[in-house]
């Protein structure tokens, strides 16, 4: 009976469709800026917090936002900002130094328990002539870079005050939308922020983010014209909706790679150079992204292809006369004939597949014996990370757009580090890099570090992921781009087109 | 009266029972809701053990996560940060309860019509067909319902909305979806019983006094057929409203189905031990109702019990 009285009344609370209806994944971990880390999360947080520093969409190159201004100095350890005049909080009132400077203190504070508290760790963060500037005790080159993710998006004092991760009633926003309802979920609705520097009436005045779990169900709301634009579509539906919606579906590269970590802990088989060397030019990534599919790219080395002044290295290739002759050298310097590898991964249907794909191919090319391990996310983690493993899968999604993001998790104390892989070297060519102000000789030398960590197969990379995307073809504005930006405040919707 | 009391004593203690094997377990169970890829600093992981109260003994844990349950506050949600777990409940439950409650009144009523029809009909091969529908129903798994419903009533007729719940309409086929396997099983239970009922000298003896078909049927067919389906419908009942992970993801619901699975995975100790007290409580309510249903049907088994 209950049931029956709430139907009406749940349909009849229900708000008519906003103008712009985005599927936006799972439910969002949060709605704080600092405490946010889900892709989902990102997507919305994106229009409705404005950073420091911006990527710029066509070049990939960085650019102001909220800052005017920004400048280092002391070998990258000084950094100072400077606001915009017109930098205002949806309520029309100003966002000044202060709220800059506290947000980042909110952020160090352990308080907080910001995943990206790390990025200011060393830092004294104060205003000084107008400028909010920052001291880092080492290095910090990438600075201006990470300042283009949400973690580090100035926030209002209301939320600044609010117990860390509870969104208070009267929130403020400095983006070009603000969030005006929120249902557990189901749906966050923004609406227009008149006060933002780019505001226009020609923007659509409300967007949806759906939550959605399942990627058909995402699909069938897109078919079924009650979302606009789907941000990752089921693998298997991309060549009918190529065919049937060629205008509508685009790929995108992703900035996260596929590979195999090797644990290289002295008392393990793969700390033999040689035998890691078989296992890793026995793979044959062509035949793993067509078997896979997703427009992935086979990888031939860690950092993919994605940034402007950043070429990638030549790595390893498939080789199967190279992977046997490596083989027989490890047999030999190890003395021993049968050697066997466990995989570790966790569960999931494309890991499974690459995974019977690594048995096949390490037991066809090279005749060893693998045995693979499934374990569910939250119980693979914690051995992963307790390097208690031979092989195991692994994924890594960019933080920022720069090499370091990937090349760091292979620092001898880095705690990523997760296969025991330690090279002076290596460790060195990083530390340069940090210290290094000028930035076209600090991309040459994180390539030679990349080189280094390719030459000592420290990992086996598989491939290069990607998004595949689907947005209504009357939607205009928006520029295709690699870094998966939408300026949501320049999409319009075409009506004639429809 | 006694026997009510003693019921609902057993049922408090089936929540109690229930909550301390459910905490245990899952406390036990490796990894932590703050494992992922993203490895935290351990700074961090010590704030966020702080705030939730992870950092005090597991006795301690397992006390206050007690008394969470009597006062129906069971915590702040460990994956969704700022949330509560009575506000996550409290969103998912109406869904759920619309989604079962008309599940359970297709399955009731497609159920009991197909189950007296087979079980009166003499049309033969009528009842054939109903009897191949049931069975087809019944092997069918409530996704491949779903995926059909989907295709014929949404995109092939355009009736009604493929997902979502924001038009009256777009409820229908998530209800079908999970009431149409549940009506099968009752169709198969209610043609056994009354079968059955049919063969009993009782029915022989009514048809022989010159009572009405309609008499027969309700008195002597359905009455004593309702027992063994109330007694499953109890049990029955508390699966379909608390949801359907499957249904709820095909059609866009975000109701309690989903929880059981992702918080468990998700090692969000105080949102699986929400559902899952919620779920006891109720499992215990739809079987005493059951229960109360039945002696009202049949007193011998008030004697019985």
């Amino acid at each position: 009976m209950r049931a029956l009285v709430l139907l009406p009344l749940l349909c009849c609370c229900s708000p008519q469709p906003a103008e712009l209806t985005v599927v936006n994944g799972s439910e969002l971990d949060s709605f704080d800026p600092q405490l946010a880390t889900s892709a989902g999360s990102t997507r919305l947080l994106s229009a409705v917090f404005d950073c420091l520093t911006a990527i710029n969409p066509r070049t990939g190159e960085l650019r102001n936002e909220l800052a005017s201004d920004y400048s280092s100095s002391d070998n990258n350890r000084q950094w100072r900002f400077s606001l915009r005049p017109d930098a205002r909080w949806s309520d029309g009132s100003k966002l000044t130094l202060i709220d800059v400077r506290d947000s980042w203190q909110r952020l160090q504070h352990p308080s907080t328990a910001a995943p990206y508290a790390d990025w200011l760790t060393d830092a004294t963060i104060e205003i000084i002539n107008g400028a909010v500037q920052l001291n880092f005790k080492s290095p910090q080159p990438l600075f201006a870079t990470y300042c283009t993710y949400h973690a580090l998006a100035p926030i209002p004092e209301v939320l600044r005050l609010a117990t860390p991760g509870v969104i208070p009633a009267n929130m403020k926003y400095s983006g070009p939308y603000k969030i005006s309802e929120h249902r557990i979920r189901d749906f966050t609705r923004l609406r227009i922020n008149s006060e933002h520097r780019d505001y226009s009436s020609d923007s659509f005045n409300t967007i949806d983010f759906l939550s959605v779990d399942s990627q058909w169900t995402a699909l069938n709301l897109y078919l079924d014209r009650q979302a606009d634009y789907i941000p990752a579509v089921p693998q298997l539906s991309v060549d009918q909706l190529q065919q049937r919606h060629p205008t509508a579906i685009s790929t995108t590269p992703s900035f996260a790679t596929y590979f195999v970590r090797l644990q290289q802990s002295a008392d393990q088989q793969l700390a033999n150079r040689n035998l890691r060397m078989a296992l890793a030019l026995a793979v044959d990534r062509r035949q793993l992204v067509d078997l896979i599919g997703g427009r992935r790219k086979p990888a031939h080395s860690l950092v993919p292809d994605l940034l402007p002044d950043y070429s990638v290295i030549a790595g390893i290739s498939f080789d199967a006369a190279a992977a046997k002759d490596a083989l027989q050298d490890a047999m030999r310097e190890l003395g021993d004939e049968n050697i066997t590898i466990d995989y570790l991964y966790p569960a999931s249907e494309m890991n499974r597949t690459i995974a019977e794909f690594l048995q096949q191919q390490w037991q066809v090319v090279l005749g060893i014996k693998v045995s693979l391990n499934q374990l569910e996310s939250k119980s693979f983690f914690p051995l992963q990370k307790s390097k208690d493993y031979q092989s195991s899968h692994s994924t890594w999604i960019g933080d920022y757009y720069d090499p370091f993001t990937f090349l760091e998790l292979f620092q001898s104390e880095h705690r990523n580090n997760r296969s025991s892989f330690s090279n002076t070297d290596y460790d060195a060519l990083l530390t340069e890099s940090q210290s290094c102000t000028d930035p076209a000789l600090r991309l040459t030398i994180l390539a030679r570090a990349e080189k280094k960590l390719m030459n000592e197969y420290a990992i086996i990379p598989l491939c290069f992921d990607s998004n595949i995307q689907l947005l209504r073809p009357n939607i205009t504005g928006h520029i295709p781009n690699k870094f998966g930006i939408i300026e949501w405040q320049h999409l319009r919707r075409e009506v004639a087109h429809d | 009266m006694i026997n009510l009391l003693r019921r609902l004593g057993f049922a408090v203690a089936s929540v109690i029972l229930v909550h301390a094997l459910a905490f245990f377990m899952l406390h036990s169970t490796r990894g932590g809701p703050f494992d992922s890829n993203q490895q935290f600093s351990e700074e961090t992981i010590a704030a966020l053990e702080l705030r939730y109260h992870l950092d005090e003994p597991m006795l301690i844990q397992y006390w206050n996560s007690l008394q969470g349950v009597a006062t129906l506050d069971f915590g702040p949600s460990l994956q969704y940060h700022g949330t509560s777990v009575q506000e996550l409940l409290g969103a998912a439950m109406p869904i759920s309860f619309i989604l079962g409650g008309g599940a359970l009144l297709i399955a009731i009523l497609v159920g009991l019509a197909a189950g007296m029809f087979a079980a009166t009909s003499n049309s033969r091969w009528r009842v054939t067909a109903v009897r191949l529908s049931g069975s087809a129903l019944l092997a069918t798994p409530n996704f491949v319902i779903a995926g059909i419903l989907i295709s014929v009533f949404a995109f092939g007729l355009g009736l009604v909305p493929v997902a979502g719940h924001r038009q009256l309409s777009s409820w229908i086929l998530p209800c079908c979806a999970l009431g149409l396997p549940l009506a099968a099983q009752l169709f198969v239970l209610i043609q056994h019983h009354a079968q059955q009922a049919r063969n009993s000298n009782a029915y022989r003896s009514a048809v022989a006094r010159g009572l009405s078909a309609r008499r027969l049927n309700i008195n002597y067919i359905l009455r004593p057929s309702l027992t063994p389906v109330l007694a499953f419908m109890g049990p029955a009942a508390a699966g379909v409203l608390t949801g359907s992970l499957v249904v709820e993801q095909i059609f866009s619901l975000p109701g309690l189905g989903t929880f059981f699975v992702q918080a468990a995975l998700a090692r969000d100790y105080t949102l699986a031990l929400g559902v899952t007290v919620v779920y006891t409580a109720i499992l215990s309510s739809c079987t005493l109702v059951a229960d109360v249903l039945i002696m009202k049907f049949d007193p011998r088994n008030e004697a019985i019990s």
